[in-house]
C-alpha cells in the first residue's frame, strides 16, 4: 500500500515534466491547432497556409511583455508584418486564476488597452497549444512559413532584459527571420533561446 | 579619566563606523555591497561580494536561467584606475515550475566579484558603488534593481576579522572547483554525456549538470546519473532546437555524496559519441598542471633537504 502511494505520487511528480516535453522543432512541420479568438470566433493554423504565420506568446503582467508593448515595439512590427500580408496570431495561455489570464473580454479589452495590432488573439486557458510548441516564456516567438514548416523558434531578440531602452539596439530576429525568408535568403538565426517569464501554465 | 577615555572611543566608534555594507533594495530581494576587510589597500586586490538576500518562496537566477528567467547585472562604478572583474558565479540550484525548468538562487546568494586596485590612490576613502539588476521571480516575475554604494578607507594594512569577510571566504570557498577531477563530454543525437571522476574523496548519490551555453540541453527533461567502472556519468537530453555544431560542454556539474555537495566548471570538448562505451578508464584522476605556490613549496623543501642532507652526513662522521 506504501508503495503504490509512493509509486503514485512519482507519477504525479513525473507527469507535468512530461507535458512540456513537446516542442516545434525549425525544419518540421508546426504544430497544427485550433483556438477561440478574443470574438470566440475558431481559428485553425491550418486555414492560413500560403501565408507567413507570426506566433506570440504574451502574458501582459509580464515585465518583459512590457518592455515590448511599452515601447510600442510589438505593436509596431505587428502593423508593419501584417501590411505586408503575414498573419500575426497573439496567444495567451496563462491558465485561470494565474498572471495573465484572459477571457475574451479581457482580450478585447488589453488589446485596445495596449494598442496592439495582430491578426487575431488567441485564447489557450489549457496550455495546450503552448505546450504542444513548448512555449515557455513570454514573449517566446515562432515563424512559420507558407508551406507550414516553421523557420524560427526563440527570443524576440538578442537583448535579453526588461529594459525599455535595449529595444532601439536590439537585433529582432522575428524581423529577421521573415525579412530573410520573404527576400529568399538562408535565414540566419533560427533558434535562439527565448527570454521572458516562464508562461503560466 | 577612565570616563572620559571612555567617551572619546564611543564618539570615535561613532565617527568611523566602517560602512562596509550598502543597502539596496527591490520588492522581495534586499542587495547589498558586501567587501572582505574594513580597507582597500592601494595595488592589493579587494574581495567583494553583492549579496542577494530573497523572501521565502521568491528566487533569482544562475548565469543561464534555463527555461526562463534572467540573470543579475552588475555596472560598477568605481574610482580612476580600480578594475572590476566578472561575477564568480555559485553553483545554482534548480526550479521547477508547470514543466518548465529554471537556475538560480533561493533565500540568499553571494555573487563574488574581484576588484583591481591601483597602487595609487589618492584621498584616504573610496567610494565602490555598483548598480544591480536582477529579476525576482516566484510564480510572477518582477524585476529588481538597486544603486549601491560602499565607502572605504584607504590604509595601508587591512584587518580581516570581520563578519563580512567571513561572508566572502565562505562564499568564495564554495565556488565550483577550477581543477582536480577527470571530466569528459560526448555528443550524440539521442543524449549528451559527461563522465567524470570528482577530485575528492565523495561517492557520488546524484550528479546534476547546469549547461551554461543556452540551446544545448533539454532543461525540463530528467538527467540520467550511472556508474560506468571507475567512472560516474551523467545523461542529458538535447535541446529540441539544439545546434548541433557545438563542439564543447560548458558549465558546472553539481554533485551529492556522502562527502557533501560539491561543485565543479566543466569546459571540454564534446566528442562525438552517444550511448557507446565509456572513455579509456584513467587509473587517477586527471592531474592539472602544478599552481605556482604547489612549485614553490617543492622548490622549498629541495633547498631545506639540500642544506640539511650533508649536515645529517656530517653528524653522522662525527659519531664514527
Amino acid at each position: 500500500m506504501k508503495r503504490m502511494a509512493w509509486l503514485a505520487s512519482l507519477l504525479l511528480l513525473v507527469a507535468p515534466v512530461s507535458l512540456a516535453h513537446a516542442a516545434a522543432i525549425v525544419g518540421q512541420r508546426a504544430p497544427s491547432f485550433e483556438l477561440r479568438d478574443a470574438d470566440g470566433k475558431a481559428v485553425k493554423l491550418d486555414s492560413f497556409r500560403g501565408k507567413y504565420v507570426v506566433l506570440e506568446w504574451t502574458n501582459f503582467g509580464c515585465p518583459f511583455v512590457g518592455k515590448q508593448y511599452g515601447s510600442g515595439n510589438m505593436q509596431s512590427l505587428q502593423k508593419k508584418y501584417t501590411e505586408k500580408g503575414v498573419v500575426w496570431l497573439t496567444i495567451c495561455s496563462s491558465a485561470k486564476g494565474k498572471q495573465g489570464y484572459l477571457d475574451g473580454a479581457g482580450a478585447k479589452a488589453s488589446m485596445k488597452e495596449h494598442d496592439a495590432a495582430p491578426s487575431r488573439f488567441l485564447l489557450d486557458p489549457k496550455g495546450s497549444v503552448g505546450k504542444s510548441y513548448g512555449a515557455k516564456t513570454t514573449p517566446h516567438m515562432f515563424v512559420i512559413d507558407p508551406k507550414g514548416t516553421l523557420v524560427y523558434n526563440g527570443a524576440i531578440d538578442d537583448k535579453p532584459s526588461t529594459n525599455k531602452d535595449d529595444v532601439p539596439t536590439a537585433k529582432n530576429y522575428v524581423a529577421a527571420a521573415l525579412d530573410e525568408s520573404m527576400a529568399g535568403e538562408k535565414i540566419a538565426t533560427s533558434a535562439t533561446q527565448p527570454y521572458g517569464c516562464s508562461v503560466k501554465y | 579619566m577612565l570616563t572620559r577615555i571612555g567617551a572619546l572611543t564611543a564618539v570615535l566608534a561613532m565617527l568611523a563606523p566602517w560602512p562596509c555594507e550598502a543597502q539596496g533594495k527591490g520588492g522581495n530581494v534586499q542587495a547589498t555591497l558586501v567587501a572582505a576587510g574594513d580597507a582597500v589597500i592601494p595595488g592589493e586586490r579587494l574581495d567583494m561580494g553583492v549579496r542577494l538576500r530573497m523572501r521565502p518562496g521568491w528566487h533569482v537566477y544562475w548565469k543561464n536561467p534555463g527555461d526562463s528567467g534572467l540573470p543579475p547585472t552588475v555596472s560598477w562604478k568605481l574610482p580612476q584606475g580600480f578594475r572590476a572583474g566578472v561575477i564568480e558565479w555559485p553553483a545554482p540550484t534548480r526550479f521547477l515550475d508547470e514543466g518548465l525548468v529554471t537556475y538560480g538562487y533561493h533565500d540568499e546568494v553571494i555573487l563574488p566579484v574581484q576588484i583591481q586596485t591601483p597602487t595609487y590612490i589618492a584621498g584616504d576613502s573610496v567610494a565602490i558603488a555598483a548598480r544591480v539588476d536582477w529579476l525576482e521571480c516566484k510564480d510572477i516575475c518582477v524585476p529588481g534593481s538597486a544603486t549601491l554604494r560602499l565607502d572605504v578607507p584607504v590604509r595601508a594594512e587591512r584587518r580581516l576579522g570581520r563578519a563580512s569577510t567571513r561572508v566572502i571566504e565562505k562564499a568564495r570557498s564554495e565556488l565550483p572547483d577550477t581543477a582536480g577531477w577527470f571530466l569528459e563530454g560526448g555528443a550524440g543525437p539521442r543524449a549528451i554525456s559527461l563522465w567524470f571522476i570528482p577530485a575528492r574523496h565523495n561517492k557520488p548519490r546524484s550528479a546534476y549538470f547546469y549547461a551554461d551555453e543556452p540551446l544545448l540541453v533539454d532543461y525540463a527533461a530528467p538527467q540520467g546519473f550511472e556508474r560506468v567502472g571507475q567512472l560516474w556519468r551523467v545523461t542529458m537530453k538535447p535541446a529540441p532546437n539544439a545546434d548541433r555544431n557545438l563542439d564543447r560542454l560548458t558549465g558546472v556539474l553539481v554533485i551529492n555524496g556522502n562527502g557533501g555537495t560539491h561543485s565543479v566548471q566543466v569546459d571540454v570538448p564534446l566528442r562525438a559519441s552517444d550511448s557507446g562505451p565509456a572513455p579509456p578508464q584513467p587509473l587517477l584522476p586527471r592531474r592539472t598542471p602544478p599552481s605556482a605556490a604547489y612549485v614553490a613549496i617543492l622548490a622549498g623543501l629541495a633547498i631545506v633537504l639540500a642544506l640539511s642532507v650533508p649536515r645529517i652526513i656530517r653528524r653522522r662522521t662525527h659519531h664514527n
